[in-house]
């Protein structure tokens, strides 16, 4: 008789663990399908990045390459979002870039979501969602928001110190899996030092002449609001940054540490020809202070905690009283990136003219939403 | 009635030079004070921030005799008129320089005596607003106001008063701008 | 890759051992503390999460 009780209770929780394991299940493989983009028409081909490096083919790392050429010949420029895919805005200016721009001269090389196993998980801990919304005139378009390393289902185990190669600098072992801190990548190497490897190929067999690599950090990270440049881009970044504060936008300029070794900023200079920038927003949802963890939060940006904060003046932090919201976080990365181009233009280099782009005020008056498709 | 509105002007001129940001915009400036700077100009940082590379890009669209070196020994003073410092923290400067916080801080202390040693006079630019402000900036910030002779401050650094209680300790003279592109006019001026 | 699937394998042994360790089980109670340990294990092996 008691076996007969512990079995029917055995198969009532069996049942309920399998429908779980189906519904969170299914939840979680959404995350692997790929999100579905919808380039302008100025879009002249695709590609994916085993094009430049076979040994990403059939890994989640193919990620889609997408070209817009001008009818004049001009310079190369490469736009890569989603290195890290925990930082929204990356990945939503390079979707805003490839649905909008017309490249007139020289070409665009968009690559949306460069660490694209990063955005199937997301990051332990952190109670992070898993999608954030963004209105558009025609409804909601949902995006993925994903882990800042690459998932360790595609990567693992991590060593208890990552060595990077070819410099030899140590750092946490987890590091190994995050792609800007794996450049310039080996072709023998771990998933993600063969994207950063992948990139690099394409980088040099493209011609890339400026290239790049959007990010977000806390707003207790130092570095924040700012443009890291190579040494050899200093004068393009700097004219860049002397415009943008003429428009009240203010950037602080980094210069890319030369010994710091694995960043784009510093070994895409280092091991290509391309001038390299990367750019930084403030992000309330990194932060440690955050309180309330939710998809909101990533949109709208306001986090009552950085508030308490800022009005205590005890840290330094980049947050406004109205809060960090994507769309003057994708405004100031979408008008850095176009400023930089302008500046590299301006200096005398073979130019590349993008149009169609929206500018600064258009998006932080018309929202992001009004510049990407609503989608299905 | 007459008396009364003579009454309420004097009041009013009595409170607007009692509040120190509009009484320090109408006697601080550089074109009323008179101060002028003579050139060559070593241009160099404090703290290791890249916005001394913006300076040194103003300067040169001034077309000053000005010369960049971010890490400015004693020995570069030689021959220079005037040495502009643009204080604040950078860890990624900091890095591309290879030296640590002690070693910049060592290397500034250097200069700044140097050129007071040399009576040559020192111009203090800070235009890295906030990003430049407290935290590990603040030492360099406040070293070189209180071994300068003017201040050309961007507002945003400045917006808890900071240096414009360091200008009422030390008598630096003080003036503010609202953005980097607006350092340039007091810059301008100076330099004349 | 070997480590990877080295890993994987464990992981399936371990479900295995709770599977049998569930149905000898007479507290429901504790049943569902292992159901629940299972829900993760089993999504593990499938490479879901």
């Amino acid at each position: 008789m008691t076996l007969e009780k512990k079995h029917i209770s055995a198969a009532i929780i069996l049942i309920a663990a399998a429908v779980i394991s189906i519904i969170t299940g299914r939840q979680f493989l959404a995350k692997h399908y790929p999100e579905t983009f919808y380039p302008s028409p100025g879009l002249t081909r695709t590609g994916k990045l085993s094009d430049y490096f076979s040994g990403l083919q059939g890994t989640e790392n193919d990620s889609r390459v997408y070209f817009f050429e001008g009818e004049e010949e001009g310079s190369t420029v490469l736009l890569l979002g989603g290195t890290h895919p925990n930082e929204a805005a990356s990945g939503l200016v390079a979707v805003l870039v490839l649905e909008n721009v017309e490249v007139t001269v020289g070409r665009l090389i968009v690559i949306p979501r460069a660490n694209r196993s990063g955005f199937t998980v997301n990051d332990p801990m952190e109670a992070h969602p898993q999608y954030y919304s963004i209105p558009t005139p025609n409804g909601e378009r949902r995006f993925k928001y994903g882990s800042r390393l690459t998932s360790p289902l595609d990567q693992w185990p991590d060593p208890l110190v990552y060595s990077h190669r070819p410099s030899g600098q140590r750092l946490s072992g987890f590091e190994t899996r995050n792609l800007n801190r794996a450049y310039p990548g080996r072709p023998d190497g771990s998933l993600t030092e063969k994207t950063a490897y992948g990139i690099v190929q394409l980088i040099k067999k493209e011609n890339v002449n400026v290239a790049f690599d959007l990010h977000e950090a806390a707003p207790e990270i130092p570095i924040i609001n700012a443009i890291v440049y190579h040494e050899k881009a200093e004068e393009v970044a700097l004219n860049a940054i002397f415009e943008l504060e003429m428009e009240g936008i203010s950037v602080s300029p980094e210069l890319s540490p030369s010994n710091f070794h694995g960043l784009s900023h510093r070994e895409w200079g280092d091991y290509t020809d391309v001038y390299p920038f990367l750019m930084e927003t403030s992000n309330p949802i990194q932060g440690r202070l955050r309180g309330e963890t939710s998809a909101e939060l990533i949109v709208e940006g306001v986090s009552p905690e950085y508030r308490m904060a800022l009005e205590s003046g005890a840290l330094q932090i980049a947050y406004k009283e109205t809060g960090e919201p994507i769309e003057r976080r994708v405004a100031r990365h979408v008008t850095c990136f176009r400023r930089v181009i302008e500046a590299y233009n301006q200096l005398g280099n073979k130019p590349v003219i993008l149009e169609n782009l929206p500018e600064y005020e258009d998006i932080l008056q018309n929202g992001v939403g009004a510049y990407i498709v609503a989608g299905k | 009635m007459r008396r009364v509105s003579m009454i309420a002007v004097l009041m009013i001129m009595v409170s607007l030079s009692s509040f120190p940001a509009l009484a320090q915009d109408k006697a601080e400036t550089a074109a009323e004070c008179g101060m002028k700077f003579a050139q060559p100009v070593l241009i160099s940082s404090a703290g290791q921030s890249a916005d001394v590379k913006l300076v040194g890009m103003m300067a040169k669209r001034m077309k000053l005799k000005a010369e960049v070196k971010v890490m400015a020994k004693p020995e570069d003073l030689e021959g220079m008129k005037t040495l502009i410092v643009v204080p604040g923290f950078s860890a990624k400067g900091l890095g591309a320089a290879g030296i640590s916080q002690k070693d910049e801080m060592e290397r500034v202390v250097a200069l700044v005596e140097a050129a007071n040693k040399q009576e040559i006079p020192i111009l203090m630019i800070h235009i890295g607003g906030n990003a430049r402000r407290k935290g590990q900036s603040d030492a360099f910030n406040e070293l070189v106001a209180k071994n300068s002779k003017y201040m050309i401050v961007v507002e945003q650094g400045n917006e808890d008063g900071f240096f414009t209680e360091l200008s009422k300790e030390t008598g630096v003279k003080l003036e503010t701008a609202e953005k980097i592109p607006g350092t340039m006019k007091p810059m301008k001026n100076l330099f004349e | 890759m070997i480590l990877y699937w080295i890993y994987i394998v464990i992981t399936a042994f371990i479900f295995i051992m709770l599977m049998m360790e569930f149905w000898k089980e007479d507290d429901w109670r504790k049943q569902i503390a292992i159901a629940m340990v299972m829900v993760v294990f089993i999504l593990r092996i499938l490479q879901i999460r």
